[in-house]
């Protein structure tokens, strides 16, 4: 069973953006395991030269529309779901915290 | 009212009979004295619908044109754009968030005079099969209220069940209509990958999603269908064929058509259950139908390559709810990178979290190879699979759910929760219409289902063979006896 340890745990939640808590990880990371050694189940299977999936062939051709400006979000709704925002603008934390980071 | 089909009030109406304030003000009454016992509706349109109410009545008395489904009220579940009210997803991270557009199916219902009236529940980002996953609720099983109705699309096919609304929409991803519509005794159809925009449908993953009807019958399904399926220059995966006659396709004749059963995999399905799908080939074989075995055998494999691709898709169409733009966003964030760290963990549940993790790792550097394109191969071996049995049948039949409904927090484990799609992602898979139809109960009264996969593209074919299988069984009791009451 592929089990992940903490260290793998961590580069994935890193690369998934999300925090976890101690206890959290330890759920998710049996979890993920445990699926992860189910999926085990394909390497059954000879795959060598088949074609990964798709549907183009059954039919389907590129949708694509005349390259005309239509209307769009206007600033004011856009602003109506954001977080933070000062003069129109997005506001957000500063990348670096000056007192941790500099 | 309530025990009328959606084409029954959609006469009543435009036959002048009932007006269409009288009905939204029947079924708002309805949701508002029963949804508290089934929790299906997330958010109710008092005023919308009874503003587009007020309208029909007009335009039907000054003899202006209306649109076909006049007068018919339906919900949405909560993952389907309408612009200016909220879409949570069933999740925190959305639980302000208002949709900025209309997605092309709600424009559609509006466009053909539809009254929408709510929003339904949901598992979390349309990722479960109980609707336990939501973070706002739980939505009872009208035919057992300790029971879940399935899901994802639990809230829609709650909602249908106990005559709340006529009509519903759902979303099938690995199953999320059809397994809700066999555990609550309700029609649930997932049309061909293509056949319906997907564009204002909240994506989950985008190879395998697709919105559908949850309906009391066959034909109100159809009806409904002609609707959705109309043409969209918004989503670069529709079809964009024409709109079938879907009714009047499906009341065509069907002596003579094959259905093909993949016995094998149905081995080791519960005795009762088996039970119940024979008793319902026997029924179809009175039709005039012929009944015959294909190899379905790779279906073994389904859940394996859906929770590898499906995961993986989720995990990329998740990624932008960053708590910059819109929705949560944490008071905590002290950095950019915490923006996104704390919004998320705070914003999602865990099986999302769950399924993001698993997705990430799947198309990680050195791991995309060995899973993501193996399951991708896998997926196309299975398509020639079904290929193959469809030169053999026009029709395939498998029961909907290895199990009727189970009581509320009695699954667990995710991948037991996983394995209550077995029969229905084959069908997501491959792209593949399907439908699931009540086919009877088990000795407790817990409904069950039989579905019924096409081939591609061939939506009219299942609708038409579902039809005539439903006016067959003719099920006596169809209404929970909950909700059989004014």
């Amino acid at each position: 069973m592929h089990k992940l340890n903490q260290e793998e745990f961590a580069a994935l939640s890193k690369l998934c953006r999300i925090k976890c808590s101690q206890e959290e990880e330890k759920i998710l990371s049996s979890n993920v395991s445990k699926i992860l050694s189910y999926i085990e189940l394909l390497k059954e299977l000879d795959t060598k030269d088949v074609p990964p999936f798709s549907l183009i062939k059954e039919g389907f051709t590129n949708v694509m529309r005349e390259d005309v400006a239509l209307t769009s979000l206007s600033r004011e709704e856009f602003l109506e779901n954001v977080p933070s925002h000062v003069d129109g603008m997005v506001k957000v934390p500063p990348f670096l915290n000056p007192e941790k980071d500099s | 009212m309530y025990n009328l089909s959606a084409l029954e009030i959609h006469s009543l109406f435009m036959s002048g009979k009932i007006s269409a304030v009288d009905i939204t003000q029947y079924f708002l009454k309805r949701i508002e004295k029963y949804d508290p016992m089934a929790d299906a509706f997330l958010s109710l349109f008092h005023s919308r619908a009874l503003e587009k109410a007020h309208l029909l009545d007009r335009k039907k008395r000054e003899g202006k044109a209306l649109g076909k489904m006049a007068g018919v009220p339906i919900a949405l579940k909560d993952n389907i754009h309408i612009h200016g009210e909220i879409t949570t997803c069933a999740s925190l991270f959305l639980k302000n968030y208002k949709a900025v557009f209309d997605a092309s199916v709600t424009r559609f219902l509006e466009e053909d005079d539809a009254l929408i009236l709510g929003k339904t529940n949901l598992d979390e980002f349309a990722m479960g099969s109980f609707t336990e996953n939501s973070a706002f609720k739980k939505t009872k099983n009208p035919w057992d209220l300790n029971c879940s109705p399935g899901g994802s699309s639990g809230g829609s096919s709650a909602a249908v069940a106990a005559r709340l609304c006529p009509l519903a929409l759902g979303s099938d991803t690995g199953g999320s209509i059809r397994q809700p519509a066999a555990l609550t005794g309700t029609v649930g159809f997932k049309p061909s990958y293509g056949r319906v925009s997907r564009y204002g449908l909240v994506a989950f993953s985008s190879s395998l999603d697709q919105i559908g009807p949850l309906s009391t019958n066959v034909l109100d399904a159809a009806y409904l269908m002609e609707t959705l399926s109309k043409p969209c220059k918004r989503d670069s995966t529709h079809f964009n064929g024409p709109v079938n006659p879907y009714q009047s396709l499906a009341k065509k004749e069907i002596r003579g058509m094959k259905v093909g059963i993949p016995y094998q995999f149905l081995d080791s399905l519960n005795p009762e259950l088996k039970k119940n799908f024979n008793a319902t080939l026997e029924v179809l074989k009175t039709l005039g139908v012929t009944c015959v075995e294909v190899n379905l055998d790779l279906l073994k494999y389904s859940v394996a390559v859906y929770y590898i691709l499906a995961t993986a898709e989720a995990s990329t169409n998740l990624a932008r709810y960053d708590g910059v733009g819109y929705g949560h966003r944490s008071i905590h964030a002290q950095t950019l990178d915490e923006v996104y760290e704390l919004s998320k963990q705070e914003g999602f549940g865990p099986e999302v979290k769950n399924r993001i993790l698993l997705g990430t790792y799947v198309l990680s550097s050195g791991y995309k190879d060995s899973y993501y394109k193996k399951a991708q191969q896998v997926r196309t071996l299975m398509f020639e699979q079904f290929k193959e049995a469809f030169s053999h049948c026009d029709l395939i039949a498998m029961p909907t759910s290895p199990s009727p409904m189970l009581p509320l927090g009695s699954v667990h484990e995710p991948l037991e929760a996983y394995l209550q799609d077995i029969y229905t992602i084959g069908a997501n898979l491959t792209g593949l219409p399907a439908i699931s139809i009540p086919s009877g109960f088990t000795a407790s009264q817990k409904p069950l289902g039989f579905q019924l996969v096409g081939g591609f593209m061939k939506d009219s074919v299942v609708l038409q063979l579902a039809y005539h299988l439903e006016q067959a069984l003719s099920l006596k009791q169809q209404i929970p006896p909950l909700f059989d009451k004014e």
